[in-house]
């Protein structure tokens, strides 16, 4: 068998063995866990940028994520996934929901676009402590994970 | 002890399909000697000339270098070996100097070496093939024949020992013929090697004191210009008479000679001129008896020397065919006439 | 019997010897024409001035390219403008630089019938190859490169008045921000490579330099597009455009790296048999003039 051959097979395998890896398609456990951290630094962020609560540093924020209808289960790209976040900010000892809708590419790339609560995250501007109006972090969301 | 061969095939062979382009071909070219290679066009010359280059794949057959065998298709052309295929073709956006720095670059010139002395050497050349007043223009403004004189220089820029060309007098006008002729006569006293393919025969004739000629992809001839022209059919002239049908009576009656209408139908009708085919001492004893016969002689013309009688007769359609199977790389070759080594 | 004739004197002076040129020198004989040619010359502006263009046509036409990352801080400036271009350059404008590089340099020797000539000199057919697709994918890359090194450029230039937003939420700035861009950008040019091994596969099959032109650049869209229909993912990291997106898992955080290590393997595969298929062609090819 000459070299090129040789080299040839040993490439293919490899391809095939690493590849085999990602077997499966996008699923909602991947969505959620990229979407929940994603959406607890924009909130930081856009609090510090609103010139509100400036002692918050970290929201713990966790994600379910479903599509057609359902509210927890799903998978492969489509534009009717919904993912609902629970986060828990500072002070507050209650939890809030942030919902959105996110559409998820094959790519793993995914855009969400906030519903609820509206003043939070379906508007594309908020306003400042000094009244001044700054674009909304949370009113859409890009962002992507690993698919494979 | 005799020299090797500078350069010599066995039985090389090149085949297309079902039929054989190249078929067992087998030469000798002696060192410091011009060899000629004739055949019609279509013959295999320039395929053969290409697997010599390195530009097509020999089927079968070996190609030996001063006896020591070498594979061009394979390792590229052997740095003392050099050639142009028929009517060659460069760069059209950069002038005939550019076009040769360029090759000189792919043959590892411009590696080392002081510019002042590559660009004497590059003007040197064109003077030698007569390019030096045109050098500077685009080529796609050069003439074939000046096209042909830059391959020549594109060979001759490797300093080669054994120069393959194919047809270089294509195109160019007698004087531009005579040119090269006098620069490959001036080559070979310099030591190089000369393989010529031609269909002109006269050219040939000129330089080549030894010939191949190939027919249908194989050997037809193989040996001295002299040697050929002597085994020729006698030559045919076409002779205009005042009265060519007692012209043709008179011919009839001399032995050795043979008299006809250009058609070939004797005792045609028409304006076809008369054709005699006649060794030269019969040819004169001809003429004279149409002197004493009252028929003038008004024009005569030699159409067929005695070299191109050989030649068309050696390469007619009907001529040798190549053999069913081809030789092998060591086998005689297939020639129907008596072969004459080049140098033994 | 001897025939030679009388002046052949038997010992002539050695020819002074040539030493072969290796890949190297070919390939830097075969750099210098490629630069020199105005194509290139023209590309190389292009690439240079395609920055600014993105961000003049963007503050004239007033809308952002919303569709695409980090599409919508276009108007920010900063290193917003080498991402958003990183998006367009993968999805045809590296397979369209590529290509344009490439094809031309086996297909011009087709067209002008120049291959006896430089066939017939002291190198191998793979040298010439090998030469020639080296410089061609060399160019090519270095295409790639300044296109990259001015988006950035021009980010750093028009810098941001905030800090940049990651694909994870998280804060981007500084040196650290241009690091990963950088790091972006260098993750193209293995793909890169990919269509231009295409192209030269294309023009040394068909001889023609529009083909090979034009084929990696349709092939690349199809290719997206066949990655935007629902594939199972092992087959969609298979298709060769697939590399020009895996710099997305630089700007995560954490940062991933599994679909750049998978396709890069990937890369390396298509690579090698575009350009083992075309060197068998060429390597086996008969050479006319005509």
């Amino acid at each position: 068998m000459s070299t090129v051959t040789r080299a040839g097979l040993v490439l293919t395998a490899a391809a095939a063995v690493s590849l085999a890896g990602c077997a499966g398609s996008t699923d909602r456990v991947q969505v959620a866990a990229a979407i929940g951290p994603t959406f607890a630094r924009l909130f930081v962020h856009q609090q510090h940028e609103r010139g509100l609560d400036a002692t918050i540093t970290t929201t713990r924020a966790s994600a379910t994520c479903g599509r057609g209808g359902s509210t927890d289960s799903g998978s492969g790209a489509g534009s009717d996934w919904r993912c609902a976040i629970s986060y828990r900010s500072g002070q507050h000892a209650v939890p809030a929901v942030a919902t959105y809708s996110v559409e998820v590419k094959p790519n793993g790339c995914f855009t969400a676009e906030g519903d609820e609560p509206t003043d939070l995250v379906s508007a594309p501007s908020v306003t400042r402590a000094d009244g001044a109006l700054i674009p909304n972090d949370l009113w859409r969301i890009d962002g992507c994970f690993d698919p494979g | 002890m005799s020299h090797p061969a500078r350069l010599e095939t066995r039985g090389l062979t090149r085949r297309y399909g079902a039929s054989y382009a190249v078929a067992g071909v087998s030469l000798r070219v002696a060192p410091g000697s011009i060899h000629g290679l004739l055949g019609r066009n279509g013959a295999g010359k320039t395929t053969f000339i290409a697997m010599l280059l390195g530009l097509v794949r020999p089927d079968a057959g070996s190609i030996l270098l001063d006896g020591a065998p070498v594979a061009p298709f394979r390792d590229g052309v052997p740095s003392q070996v050099a050639g142009v295929l028929d009517s060659p073709r460069f760069r059209p956006g950069l002038s005939g100097r550019a076009n040769l720095t360029l090759l000189r670059a792919y043959d590892g010139r411009t590696i080392g070496g002081r510019t002042s002395l590559r660009d004497v050497d590059l003007q040197r050349l064109l003077e030698q093939v007569g390019l030096a007043a045109r050098a500077d223009e685009p080529v796609r403004g050069y003439s074939l024949g000046m096209r042909q004189r830059l391959g020549l220089a594109a060979a001759l820029l490797r300093r080669p020992r054994l120069l393959v060309l194919d047809e270089p007098a294509n195109g160019l006008d007698p004087a531009g013929a005579l040119q090269v002729g006098d620069l490959l006569r001036r080559l070979q006293a310099e030591g190089v090697s000369i393989l010529l393919s031609s269909h002109d025969l006269d050219q040939v004739e000129d330089l080549c004191p030894d010939v191949t000629v190939l027919g249908h992809g194989t050997v037809a001839y193989q040996g001295s210009v002299n040697h050929l022209r002597r085994t020729a059919p006698a030559p045919t002239v076409r002779l205009g008479t005042s009265d060519d049908a007692l012209a043709l009576t008179v011919g009839s009656r001399l032995t050795g000679v043979e008299v006809g209408h250009a058609s070939g139908a004797a005792g045609a009708a028409g304006r076809e001129p008369l054709e005699v085919r006649a060794p030269q001492p019969e040819l004169d004893r001809y003429v004279l008896a149409l002197a004493r016969a009252n028929v003038a002689v008004r024009s005569m013309s030699v159409q067929r020397t005695s070299l191109h009688a050989a030649f068309h007769a050696l390469t007619a359609d009907d001529g040798p065919r190549p053999p069913e199977t081809p030789q092998g790389a060591c086998g005689p070759v297939p020639s129907s006439f008596p072969l004459q080594g080049v140098a033994s | 019997m001897r025939a030679a004739p009388a002046t052949c004197r038997p010992a002539a002076a050695p020819a002074r010897p040539t030493r072969r040129p290796g890949v190297a020198s070919l390939s830097r004989v075969e750099l210098v024409q490629l630069v020199g040619q105005p194509r290139t010359q023209v590309a190389a502006v292009g690439c240079l001035l395609a920055p600014l263009a993105v961000v003049i046509v963007t503050r004239l036409v007033g809308t952002v390219p919303s569709d695409t990352l980090f599409g919508r801080w276009l108007p920010d400036g900063g290193m917003a403008l080498p991402l958003v271009m990183l998006g367009f350059a993968g999805q045809w404008g590296i397979p369209a630089l590529m290509s344009l590089m490439a094809a031309d340099v086996f297909a011009a020797e087709d067209r002008h019938g120049t291959w006896p000539a430089l066939m017939t000199r002291s190198t191998t057919r793979g040298r010439i190859f090998a030469g020639k697709a080296v410089s061609a994918t060399g160019v090519g890359l270095g295409l790639v490169a300044l296109l990259g090194a001015s988006a950035i450029l021009c980010g750093r230039l028009l810098g941001p008045t905030q800090p940049l937003l990651g694909l994870s939420g998280q804060e981007l700035a500084g040196d650290g921000l241009t690091g990963l861009v950088v790091m972006a950008w260098l993750t193209q040019l293995l793909p890169a490579l990919v269509f231009g091994s295409l192209a030269v596969m294309l023009s040394v099959l068909t001889r023609s330099a529009a083909s090979g032109t034009a084929g990696p650049v349709v092939l690349g869209l199809l290719a997206s597009l066949v990655g935007m229909a629902g594939l199972p993912e092992w087959l969609r990291e298979l298709l060769p455009g697939t590399g020009f997106e895996t710099w997305h898992g630089l700007l995560a955080q954490p940062a991933f790296l599994g679909p750049l290590l998978r396709t890069s393997l990937v890369c390396v595969w298509w690579i090698a048999l575009f350009l083992l298929v075309a060197w068998r062609v060429f390597a086996r090819r008969d050479v006319r003039t005509s």
